[in-house]
């Protein structure tokens, strides 16, 4: 009996830790495989690195799914040598953000009234907000705001892209159903199976 | 015959790369960053630019003379917009006012030399401290099984394929399990031939500072 | 896994589904972008304090306070901006009738020191001005 609200993870044997790293490293391969992609705009990225943790939403206990976002944008910035940077501050900042909210909104809604478009449009706007709000302290001043309405506009576009790729990603793929047959903290407690 | 750039560039990583021990090399980036931050005049930022360009290439790391331009002509670009001070110039409808050029040009230069200290000083021979420490280097590990079937990663069937990846390599990974390759961290490594240079930067680094 | 399971059961594919939620934050952030948009780029260019002295010209948004030194004829004079309206502080002339003026805030109305040639003016779009052009 799944009520929209209480939602039940499954439940890993190690916390999540092994799942977790293993997101982290599928989240640094999707940001290089990403590259590979046609891109008709320079800053226009489908964020394909952000699936791992948009998946992770629903799979993950809240300490390795913080800890996962964390690494993935320490990872990022160590790999792509940037680690000292203001675009890693950027990153850390959208990240956070946006992990920050996409389990907010997950806490106050499952699966049935809210799914992956939801969130991770929800996640990219909130990113691309703090992003735009330390943008303007560090590197553009005040027209930083000119920026603004652009960056909102690509957070909802990227984020209605990313969040059906995920949606129907999440909906075929086997690997996903394979970590799923794990039983829930809640089922396995009950007693029950599947 | 000339050894493609592609070739030498990885040469100069190796080399580089074999020079420095990972852990201190970052230290001193921190170090040139802060030392960056603390720096109160354009020519001394821009001064730090182009040592840490060049160091950068000296690193080996893929760099773009073409991108550095453009993201800092689009800095100052942005500065611009907001005229502050005394005109300059008028380029058609924009207008070149010197404090928002001398802010774009700060925060411009201040941008990339911090990006290139970054590049020149990392590497993914860092170890991280600590658990998180070892949480990365779980998913690094599982970085590079999957990067092996890189190759078979195609528009047509993507999903799929990314699919038949993550099963496979997924099976096989260990988190924390196999520490054969990293050995213990808590001892000072020893030293490399690179890293009194690197002392002696930091020390100059320092020392500008305290020229004024 | 509801979302999951749902989906499998209907044979893989699954139709588009649209759930409410997720309309609401779609919805919710384009009307965001519009707002943003509107605000940004609708509004006119936010009033500029032109400063003029000799064969130079200095400008400063009056949104934001500052305290400006002009360099003149005979001295410096002192150009403060506070709560959006502009005022020459202090000046080396000798009546100091400018010192004395009301400060300056809407577009077209100016100040000067003229025994220093330091003159100060708004420009601007005033939405009740007539004009909505200004000669630069």
């Amino acid at each position: 009996m799944s009520s929209t609200r209480s939602y039940a993870r499954p439940a890993l044997p190690d916390g999540g830790r092994r799942l977790a790293a293993f997101l982290a490293a599928l989240a640094f391969f999707l940001s290089t495989v990403e590259y590979m992609l046609p891109r008709p705009v320079p800053f226009m990225r489908l964020g394909l690195a952000n699936l791992p943790l948009l998946l992770a939403v629903d799979l993950l206990p809240f300490g390795s799914y913080i800890a996962l976002a964390l690494v993935k944008v320490v990872g990022m910035s160590v790999l792509t040598g940037s680690l000292f940077s203001y675009v890693a501050l950027f990153s850390l900042a959208g990240t956070l953000a946006s992990a920050l909210v996409m389990r907010g909104l997950r806490a106050l809604a499952g699966p049935r009234s809210l799914s992956y478009v939801g969130l991770c449009v929800a996640g990219a706007v909130s990113s691309n907000l703090a992003q735009v709000a330390l943008a303007r302290v560090f590197v553009f001043g005040d027209s930083a705001r000119f920026m603004a309405p652009a960056f909102v506009g690509l957070g909802l576009a990227s984020g209605l892209a990313l969040g059906a790729f995920t949606q129907a990603f999440a909906s075929k793929s086997a690997w996903l159903a394979g970590i799923l047959a794990t039983p829930s903290a809640a089922e396995a407690s009950a007693g029950g199976s599947e | 015959m000339r050894r493609p750039p592609a070739t030498r560039r990885a040469e100069r990583r190796e080399r580089w790369e074999g020079a420095f021990d990972p852990t201190r090399l970052a230290l001193t980036g921190v170090l040139l960053s802060a030392v960056l931050l603390f720096q109160p005049t354009l020519y001394g930022r821009t001064a730090i630019l182009a040592a840490a360009a060049a160091a950068a290439w000296a690193s080996g790391r893929r760099l773009s003379p073409l991108m550095t331009v453009v993201v800092m002509a689009g800095i100052v670009a942005a500065n611009l917009l907001v005229p502050i001070g005394r005109r300059l110039a008028t380029i058609g409808p924009l207008v070149v006012t010197e404090t928002a050029l001398l802010a774009g040009l700060e925060k411009a230069v201040t941008f990339e030399a911090l990006m290139f200290i970054s590049k020149a000083c990392l590497g993914p021979a860092l170890t991280l401290p600590g658990r998180f420490g070892a949480f990365f280097g779980d998913a690094l590990r599982g970085y590079d099984r999957i990067l092996e079937h890189k190759g078979s990663v195609k528009l047509d069937g993507f999903m799929r394929r990314i699919d038949e990846i993550l099963i496979s390599v997924y099976d096989g990974f260990q988190s924390g399990g196999d520490r054969a390759d990293t050995g213990y961290r808590g001892r000072p490594t020893s030293l490399r031939r690179g890293d009194p240079a690197l002392a002696v930067v930091a020390l100059a680094a320092a020392a500008s500072l305290l020229i004024r | 896994m509801p979302l999951i399971r749902r989906a499998g059961a209907r044979g893989g594919r699954g139709g588009v589904k649209v759930r409410w939620l997720d309309a609401l934050i779609v919805a919710l952030s384009a009307a965001l972008f519009v707002c943003l948009a509107v605000s940004v780029y609708g509004g006119p260019p936010s009033s500029v304090l032109v400063i003029t002295s000799g064969g130079d010209e200095w400008i400063y948004q009056l949104s934001q306070d500052r305290v400006i030194e002009v360099p003149g004829l005979i001295g410096v004079s002192i150009v403060g901006i506070h709560d959006g309206e502009a005022h020459i502080d202090d000046s080396p002339c000798a009546n100091r009738t400018c010192v004395a003026s009301q400060p300056i805030r809407r577009p077209g109305e100016w100040a000067a020191c003229l025994p220093n040639g330091v003159f100060i003016r708004i420009e601007g779009e005033d939405i009740q001005d007539e004009f909505d052009a200004f000669v630069r």
